[in-house]
């Protein structure tokens, strides 16, 4: 689950008041500048999104948390 | 015959001695039959020295052989062992035996010779490097470097452990440049700009969109490039920044990320689009 899945998995899920969830990953994405970066700010957002959209959050929990996890993995814990 | 200097019972294959008085078998031990402890010693060993053969075999079968990737890891090794024969010869000593025969065996086996010479090389360099760290500043220093940290608003970045990671480490602390690209407005820029990577994105930006695992519009979109050192004394990590969730990790650069403001000589560069 990297951050590109995450973007086409909001694309599809997200509709309407939501859409501008889409247009923030895809400002996290074009803010970074390695993919450590990258992948820490969108983590970041998705967990933050708990918070500030829980029914956003939940269409997409599942992958949001699998991505926290893999990062996690991979030596970054996003918080 | 049992002696007092008989290891594992003579059998080193299938038992551990931990203590020198009884073979354990490694079966046994892992399943918990000499207690937690002990199975914990045992598959932390295994875990490691699987971690070290994929290591190992990634660090191979990918840029093992590029001349930049090779200086670094061969600087962190003169460092180790510099340090080693110090310890072992007295402070002030001009004359390094384990270094001169260590230079001697790195041209003879990577510069000149075979797949097989490298491979074997790069086992016993391992193991050489890892003992002479640890000899040179203890077991400790291992363990404080191992869990190495850096805070950043978004995430806790760990140090990995790879030798590519490694070498990028003394490469950033040996005052190797900096760079990170962005645009204006949306990235961070200065000293609190935290995740750098070791290679100019704008040398070849296919070859580092993949390594570092940026889309290639961020280096095409870009306005702004920046350049910096680290600061002496500067809290940082390295990681594999290809080594995304989920992906095959597939990159092989080595970002570095510090701490705010552990950056000095920072310089940004307006990219002008042709």
């Amino acid at each position: 689950m990297n951050y590109i899945c995450i973007l086409e998995i909001a694309k599809k899920r997200l509709i309407n008041e939501n859409m501008y969830i889409v247009d923030d990953i895809n400002q996290c994405i074009q803010s970074g500048s390695t993919g450590g970066e990258i992948t820490s700010i969108v983590g970041s957002y998705l967990l933050n999104l708990k918070a500030k959209n829980f029914k956003a959050y939940q269409l997409m929990e599942d992958e949001i948390n699998k991505f926290l996890r893999e990062s996690k993995n991979n030596g970054l814990d996003i918080i | 015959m049992l002696t007092p200097y008989q290891f594992a019972s003579n059998t080193p294959i299938q038992a551990i001695d931990l203590d020198g008085l009884e073979a354990i078998h490694y079966t046994l031990a892992k399943a918990g039959v000499y207690g937690e402890t002990v199975a914990s010693i045992t598959k932390g060993t295994e875990d490691g020295v699987k971690a070290s053969l994929k290591g190992s075999w990634d660090f191979l079968t990918r840029d093992a052989w590029k001349a930049d990737t090779w200086k670094g890891v061969y600087s962190f090794y003169e460092e180790v062992m510099d340090s080693y024969n110090h310890g072992m010869t007295g402070a002030g000593a001009t004359s390094y035996p384990m270094l001169d025969q260590m230079a001697k065996n790195f041209e003879l086996e990577v510069i000149d010779g075979d797949s097989y010479s490298r491979s074997k090389f790069i086992s016993e360099f391992s193991t050489n490097v890892v003992t002479a760290y640890i000899s040179s500043k203890g077991l400790g220093s291992v363990k404080s470097f191992a869990s190495n940290v850096v805070k950043t608003p978004y995430s806790i970045a760990k140090q990995s452990l790879s030798i590519r990671s490694l070498a990028g480490a003394v490469k950033a602390k040996q005052g190797a440049t900096l760079y990170r690209i962005g645009t204006e407005g949306i990235s961070v820029q200065g000293p609190k700009a935290q995740f750098w990577a070791l290679e100019n994105p704008l040398e070849n930006p296919e070859k580092f969109a993949k390594d570092y695992n940026v889309p290639l519009e961020n280096i095409k979109n870009a306005n702004f490039i920046e350049t910096a050192v680290l600061k002496k004394d500067a809290n940082f990590i390295t990681r594999e920044a290809g080594q995304a969730p989920g992906s095959l990790n597939t990159g092989t650069g080595i970002e570095v990320v510090v701490e705010q403001g552990g950056t000095i000589n920072n310089v940004i560069e307006k990219i002008i689009k042709k």
